[in-house]
């Protein structure tokens, strides 16, 4: 039985179309997977679902009626929830007072745990869910924190689950225990509209899957009539090819050498190197370990175990100072927590990490600072009415390129770029693209992580994949294939291998 | 009611175990130490202090600090003091230190949450104002010649415990009751542990945080009461430092001073283990200058443990 | 800039107030004399200043000041040291009441307010069962000199003092690359670890000086009352606090400047000076700081956040 069904829904912000006439269905007891790359709809489809983005056209019908849905509430009343990426509630409080936080049974002014108990437990068993409800949920593990959110959404008689990234979190362990326990709430009737970048546990949890790609509903299929290529193909499609303006560079020697890096179960025996000239890319899906390798090469985690060398000599991994004496840069994915400090100047903020350098033992040279930011002003083209301007009111591109700035005025040989184009225009994308070949040119070796596979595609002399923590794959310029590459990142080696599908 | 699970008092059974310890240990070295009358002193300083320490705990768990309580503390010792003295029937007075207590809580509150500064800050302020006040209203003398009245409240014996000790203890363990039964101080507790959560959830943050400054003012009221009512005369610097002795009761309690845990079993042990301290010094001949001292390391060791367990803690789990 | 300005009014209608309430308010020697009652506070605001504009708080610099005061009489007075020695002890134990704060703030990760709070407990507790609750008086001639005497009769020693050590003060926060590395902890932690600034170590020294200057104080306070009390200062870091704050010092981070809080610190000081002329009483004077302290941050987080900002934007 049909029990979500989404027409022709299009939905469009300033400057983009986000959906364009996208159908979408969903069965009583259906595990339906959303796929597609960063950007394709589908956290725009959940919103509209939600009730916190209207559609522009188009209709949503629950259980065959047309319905407006107003707001996350509203969708709640009506047996929607959504199970966040951010779990982790009420840490200090136990399972049961976070199933029942914000609409507790009363019973004569005062709170029935007794009755909450026992609903719980019956909604427990009726759904072969095992939790202990007098723990403190800080305690729990983070597949039992999902399990605990779920719960809460049963108990409040949702029908439709919407689980985005439910185990980007999640070991491979918990994920198989998340995965019974979704079978469970399955043959009790529950629907779920389950989000994943992981095309191999899309075969492994889901009866049915959309594939949306630019804003557009690509096809609907049943799961056992696909194949791991057709469904990579879905995702990536044929596409205008962007211009890259990568050029070859003779590589040289080598700059960086990573050894056996280990970070908790994040970061798992990481080893490569990096030349000078040389742009390496880093593929992987959110939480295979890109960002936090890059952290621990940079100083700003301390790893378990491992080293890194720049030009043969071991790097105290303690802080970042010793990273960026040694010529590390970084280039953080989140330029406004990370990378700026957003209420001051373009000129406090270029010379922040380079105020060691700058002449002056002491104090600090106005003027040189001054010149310097100018500088870089100039040879960056940032579009600024002058280096005093605070880089909270410059526009993204603008504020990437006072982040890169930072760097380049130290003349840093290794750079770490962490998602250096998101969010910023084509054109500050270009530019982008043009100067990290004019870097390479210069000698310095770029360490280069990107969501986009296109851009690594275009820009990279070799890539690495990366998944759950390990490196599971490299690559040559002259060897990359494109689905190859998502098949590593996503896990499909492993489901064929295994002989599934 | 909840189920109560043995793992769940860990705080309170540790501080059960170091107050049995520190007892046996002055017995040992002054074997005067353990009577009826000694019983009585500690159970009746740490009564006169335990309702503003609950108000306390509660305060901390919203993930604020209310500094003001000593000089609430005050205002309301005196001015019921001064109303007894008018002739005013006792159970009035009681109400009145209570209600004047709550109106300054309230002020706090109000303040706090409009201003959106944090609560520490604005009872800085306060504690001051109030205690300038009290200073003023008095001209720095003090209250004497209470009437008869007044001094019954503090001095009535039921099975040879006085009147305060009884009251407190009740109210104590009323509000062991309510904390766990009643919605809004779950509320209080979800506030403290993740305020984005609680708003996410739909709770008013603002409301709970007027109510528990509120009901903190007009415990801190109650306790000035309780606190004037032992004696004929009150000074006029009565209760200065009490905000000191009620956090580290919380604290010592197992009050995280982050927010969102805590309980008033804990911190109701936490005030008698340290008024039992107190009066230990005299038994042990330690001079009792060295009191606030040794308060003040309880809370330093209390925080550093937590920390330590709380590392240790996160070290087994990553293994 | 702009808060400066509005301070040195406030400032001028303080003065002016207080004169027309006393006559002898406006001599300038009263005046000048005045600040020598300020001169704790003035030291102690300096490092205070920097440590609020990082988010942080010190609430243990006036039990530090006494515990120091204490343990120099103690010195002094039982191992017959110099008391310039005695006194260069004073700074050094302050110094170690404020690296033990660092140290638990930055290597246990416990918040300043709390490491502090338990400190300000723990040390005044220490200072008043050292000194059985008694001062220790009976200091040199030469010392009481240095806290009660006055340049040709005109200036107190012990201000200039205050003006070294907050020209210091602004010289590091303002002009030096220390002070960078101060605001933009205060603005954005965690940007400026990515930026390779070294954070604990500027939260270390920046503890380590405020207990410093507590120590300093001390030895000025025992000069001046003539006697080393555990009692010493008491309440103190409020007012230090609330001089701060009211120097436009945010206590959200980011902001604030050594100029305002000395700013802030005279007007605290003018004020109680002329109440006191006025014949005031301390209780009294006691409300009037408090609501000048509530007033402030009411009026810089109410009105502050959309008021000062636009001046602050449309000057540059």
């Amino acid at each position: 039985m049909e029990i979500l069904r989404l027409e022709k829904i299009t939905k469009s912000f300033p400057g983009v179309i986000a959906l364009k006439d996208v159908d979408f269905s969903l069965n009583e007891g259906e595990i339906h997977a959303l796929v597609g790359e960063n950007g394709a709809g589908k956290s725009t489809l959940i919103k509209v679902i939600m009730g916190i983005h209207k559609p522009d056209s188009g209709q949503i019908y629950l259980r065959g009626k047309p319905i407006r849905i107003n707001d996350p509430n509203h969708a709640r009343e009506l047996g929607i929830s959504a199970i966040h990426q951010e779990i982790a509630v009420f840490p200090d409080l136990t399972v049961l007072e976070n199933l029942f936080m914000g609409w507790e049974m009363v019973r004569r002014g005062f709170i029935d745990w007794k009755g909450m108990r026992k609903f719980a437990e019956e909604k427990m068993k009726e759904y072969m869910i095992e939790l202990p409800l007098d723990s403190d949920l800080g305690e729990l593990s983070t597949a039992q924190q999902e399990l605990v959110q779920i719960l809460r959404a049963l108990l409040q008689n949702a029908r439709i689950l919407i689980m985005d990234e439910p185990t980007a979190a999640l070991t491979t362990e918990e994920t198989e225990i998340l995965f019974s326990d979704m079978e469970n709430l399955k043959k009790n009737g529950v629907s779920m509209i389950y989000i994943s970048h992981r095309l191999e546990e899309v075969f492994r949890i889901s009866d049915r899957v959309t594939v949306l790609r630019d804003g557009k509903r690509i096809f609907t299929k049943n799961v056992s009539e696909i194949t791991p290529a057709e469904l990579v193909e879905g995702v990536i499609g044929r596409r205008i090819e962007t211009f890259y303006p990568k050029k070859k560079v003779n590589v040289g020697d080598t700059i960086l050498e990573v050894e056996n890096l280990n970070f908790a179960n994040v970061v798992r025996d990481v080893s490569f190197t990096l030349r000078e000239g040389e742009i390496l890319g880093i593929a992987g899906l959110l939480g295979s370990g890109r960002s936090t390798t890059a952290k621990l090469i940079f100083g700003i985690l301390k790893p378990d175990s491992g080293m890194v060398k720049v030009d043969g000599k071991m790097l105290k991994l303690k802080d970042p100072i010793s990273a960026v004496r040694s010529g590390i840069a970084y280039v953080p994915e989140d330029r406004h927590r990370q990378g700026l400090i957003l209420p001051e100047s373009i000129r406090f903020n270029i010379s922040l990490p380079n105020l060691p350098i700058i002449p002056r033992r002491f104090l600090v040279d106005l003027s040189k600072e001054r010149q310097i930011a100018e500088e870089m002003i100039r040879t960056l083209d940032i579009r600024t009415p002058s280096s005093e301007f605070l880089t909270m009111n410059l526009s993204g591109g603008n504020q990437q390129k006072v982040v890169l700035a930072k760097w380049l005025f130290r003349d840093s040989r290794i750079l770490i770029l962490d998602e250096p184009t998101q969010g910023i225009d084509v054109g500050a994308k270009n530019y982008m693209y043009n100067l990290m070949v004019e870097l390479a040119k210069r000698g310095k070796g770029i360490l280069f992580i990107s969501s986009e596979l296109h851009e690594l595609l275009g820009m990279c002399d070799r890539i690495l994949v990366m998944r759950k923590g390990r490196i599971v794959g490299e690559f040559k310029r002259e060897e990359f294939d494109e689905e190859k590459i998502i098949n590593l990142a996503s896990g499909f080696e492993e489901v064929n291998s295994g002989g599934r599908v | 009611m909840m189920k109560i699970k043995v793992e769940n008092f860990g705080r309170e059974f540790t501080l059960g175990i170091v107050l049995i310890v520190l007892v046996s240990f002055v017995q040992f070295i002054n074997h005067s130490f353990i009577s009826v009358r000694t019983l009585n002193v500690i159970l009746e300083n740490s009564a006169v202090i335990l309702p503003s320490a609950i108000g306390t705990t509660l305060v901390i768990i919203a993930g604020q600090i209310d500094l003001s309580v000593g000089s609430i503390f005050a205002v309301s010792a005196i001015t019921s003091a001064q109303l007894a003295l008018k002739g005013v029937p006792m159970f009035l007075v009681i109400l009145w230190s209570i209600g004047i207590g709550a109106i300054l809580g309230f002020l706090n509150g109000i303040i706090t949450v409009t201003f959106r500064i944090p609560a520490m800050i604005v009872t800085l302020a306060s504690m001051t104002i109030w205690r300038g006040f009290i200073l003023w209203w008095t001209k720095g003398y003090w209250i004497t010649d209470l009437p008869d009245g007044w001094k019954a409240l503090g001095s009535t014996r039921i099975l040879n415990l006085t009147l305060p000790i009884w009251i407190a203890f009740s109210l104590g363990i009323l509000m062991i009751f309510l904390v766990r039964n009643l919605r809004i101080f779950r509320y209080v507790y979800a506030v403290g542990s993740n305020r984005k959560a609680a708003d996410l959830i739909g709770i008013a943050r603002w409301k709970i945080l007027l109510f528990i400054l509120s009901l903190n003012g007009a415990l801190a009221g109650f306790s000035g009461l309780l606190s004037g009512s032992r004696f004929f005369l009150i000074p006029s610097n009565i209760g200065t430092g009490l905000e000191l002795s009620v956090i580290a009761a919380a604290v010592i309690g197992g009050t995280n001073i982050m927010g969102g845990r805590g309980r008033i079993e804990g911190t109701i042990i936490g005030v008698i283990l340290m008024t039992t301290i107190s009066s230990s010094l005299v038994f042990l001949n330690i001079d009792s200058t060295w009191d606030s001292a040794f308060k003040g390391l309880l809370i330093l060791l209390a925080i550093i443990f937590d920390v330590l367990r709380k590392k240790l803690r996160r070290g087994e789990s990553m293994g | 800039m702009r808060k400066n300005i509005f301070l040195l009014i406030i400032l001028g209608v303080v003065v002016m107030i207080m004169s027309m309430m006393s006559k002898e308010f406006l001599r300038f020697s009263t005046l000048l004399e005045s600040l020598r009652y300020a001169v704790e506070m003035g030291i102690m605001a300096v490092p205070m200043t920097m440590i609020i504009i990082t988010t942080g708080i010190d609430l243990s610099v006036a039990s530090t000041l006494a515990l120091s005061g204490i343990l120099m009489g103690i010195i002094w007075k039982y191992l017959n040291l110099n008391i310039w020695l005695a006194g260069l002890f004073a700074i050094l134990i302050g110094s170690g009441c404020g690296l033990l704060n660092a140290y638990m703030i930055t290597g246990l990760s416990i918040p300043p307010i709390v490491v502090t709070l338990a400190t300000m407990a723990a040390y005044r507790g220490i200072a008043t069962g050292l000194s059985k609750g008694r001062g220790i008086t009976g200091f040199p001639e030469s010392f009481q000199n240095f806290g009660q005497g006055s340049f040709m009769n005109f200036i107190p020693y012990s201000v200039f003092i205050w003006v070294i050590v907050a020209l210091v003060g602004y010289v590091v926060l303002e002009k030096s690359k220390f002070g960078r590395y101060i605001y933009s902890i205060g603005h954005n932690e965690t940007g400026a670890m990515f930026s390779a600034v070294p954070v604990v170590r500027v939260k270390n020294i920046l503890y380590l000086f405020s207990g410093m200057m507590a120590g300093l104080s001390g030895m000025i306070y025992s000069a001046r009352i003539g006697a080393a009390k555990s009692n010493a200062f008491m309440g103190g870091e409020l007012e230090v606090i609330t001089a701060v704050v009211l120097g436009g010092t945010s206590i959200t981070g980011g902001e604030g400047s050594i100029l305002g809080s000395t700013l802030g610190v005279l007007i605290i000081t003018f004020l109680k000076t002329g109440l006191n002329l006025a014949r005031v009483p301390h209780s009294v004077q006691s409300i009037i700081v408090g609501i000048v302290l509530v007033a402030s941050i009411i009026t810089y987080t109410r009105f502050g956040v959309g008021f000062f900002k636009k001046i602050k934007k449309g000057g540059v």
